[in-house]
């Protein structure tokens, strides 16, 4: 498919406008930091530009987004190696500056606490509550099985719940 | 173990999901988008590994030329069958214009690590150039010298 002409690039531009803020967000939610979630975002929209004509055939602009965001997501872990799934440590407090930064009026103790957890459980948890993925997506994204992501998700939430119980410190 | 209650739970997530949408969009990747764009980079991630490699290469090469002049001396052969050292320098030197020619078109697409570890083999190059010894190296390596001083600031976003 040819490189969109010049006549798409502000309609591009709306789009990022529309729906960057919320791509950046799920990033610095994934990635635990701002620099990483604006390299991510960036590469998100490149490719969402290189494959432009696909999202004129398709009717939602965020699912179309989201789905090149997640791929981004997963290549970004598979291609480096200094990012093991298993030895990642939870993001805050950085990631709380970064979002509050993006959401004035973030509900922040929802915000840390998910901050706080494991970094693969916090990918399952973001992509499936908060962005809607569905189980099967996220885990052919992940590389992980349907049954794992449901015992993150599982645990995911009864970790919050605790968290955030009244008197959690 | 106390937990939020689940109804309760449910309502702040469901709360979260909402404002998430409302999240703007950051005026500081934009431009960085259109730079990416504008040269047709496919990717961003992919693209400045190319760079890397070449000025990996570029180092191989000058610190390849750095030995060769110290053992010169001692091994005729090597001696009469390798460029003059004024002439190897140059091409060393040529081979690095290009490195930091790469490294300048991705400044604003790739990511800051990238630039960093870009920049820093490519200093590393400049340094085995300079460090054979030879008081004839080219413009070009002045030229590299002063280049690689501002990359720095130019790329800190």
């Amino acid at each position: 498919m040819p490189p969109p002409q010049s006549q798409h690039r502000e309609a591009f531009e709306a789009l990022y406008r529309q729906h960057g803020g919320r791509v950046l967000l799920m990033f610095v939610r994934l990635s635990g930091n701002r620099a990483d979630a604006e390299d991510l975002t960036q590469e998100a929209f490149v490719r969402a530009w290189n494959s432009w004509e696909s999202f004129r055939s398709d009717s939602s602009a965020s699912t179309w987004l989201h789905t090149i965001a997640i791929r981004t997501f997963a290549d970004w872990r598979r291609q480096s190696l200094r990012r093991p799934w298993e030895s990642e440590e939870p993001v805050e407090p950085e990631a709380n500056a970064d979002v509050r930064a993006l959401l004035p009026g973030a509900d922040i103790d929802l915000e840390r606490a998910i901050a706080r957890l494991p970094a693969q459980m916090r990918a399952a948890f973001v992509l499936h509550y908060i962005e809607g993925f569905s189980l099967d997506e996220i885990a052919e994204q992940l590389g992980k099985s349907i049954g794992t992501i449901k015992a993150q998700l599982h645990a995911a939430r009864a970790r919050l719940r605790s968290i955030l119980a009244p008197g959690h410190h | 173990m106390p937990e939020l209650p689940e109804e309760e739970f449910d309502e702040r997530l469901r709360r979260l999901r909402e404002y998430s949408t409302h999240a703007r969009a950051s005026d500081d990747v934009l431009p960085r988008i259109r730079a990416a764009i504008e040269h047709e980079h496919p990717s961003i991630v992919r693209r400045p590994v190319g760079a890397v490699m070449l000025a990996a290469a570029a180092v191989l090469i000058a610190v390849g030329f750095a030995g060769g002049r110290l053992t010169a001396p001692a091994s005729p052969a090597i001696a009469t069958s390798s460029l003059h050292p004024a002439i190897a320098v140059q091409e060393s030197g040529t081979r690095l214009v290009t490195a930091l020619d790469a490294l300048s078109a991705m400044k604003d697409s790739a990511p800051a690590s990238i630039r960093e570890q870009s920049r820093e083999v490519t200093l590393v190059a400049l340094g085995a150039v300079l460090a054979a010894g030879s008081a004839e190296y080219p413009d070009e390596v002045d030229a590299l010298l002063l280049a690689a001083r501002s990359p720095r600031q130019e790329n800190t976003r």
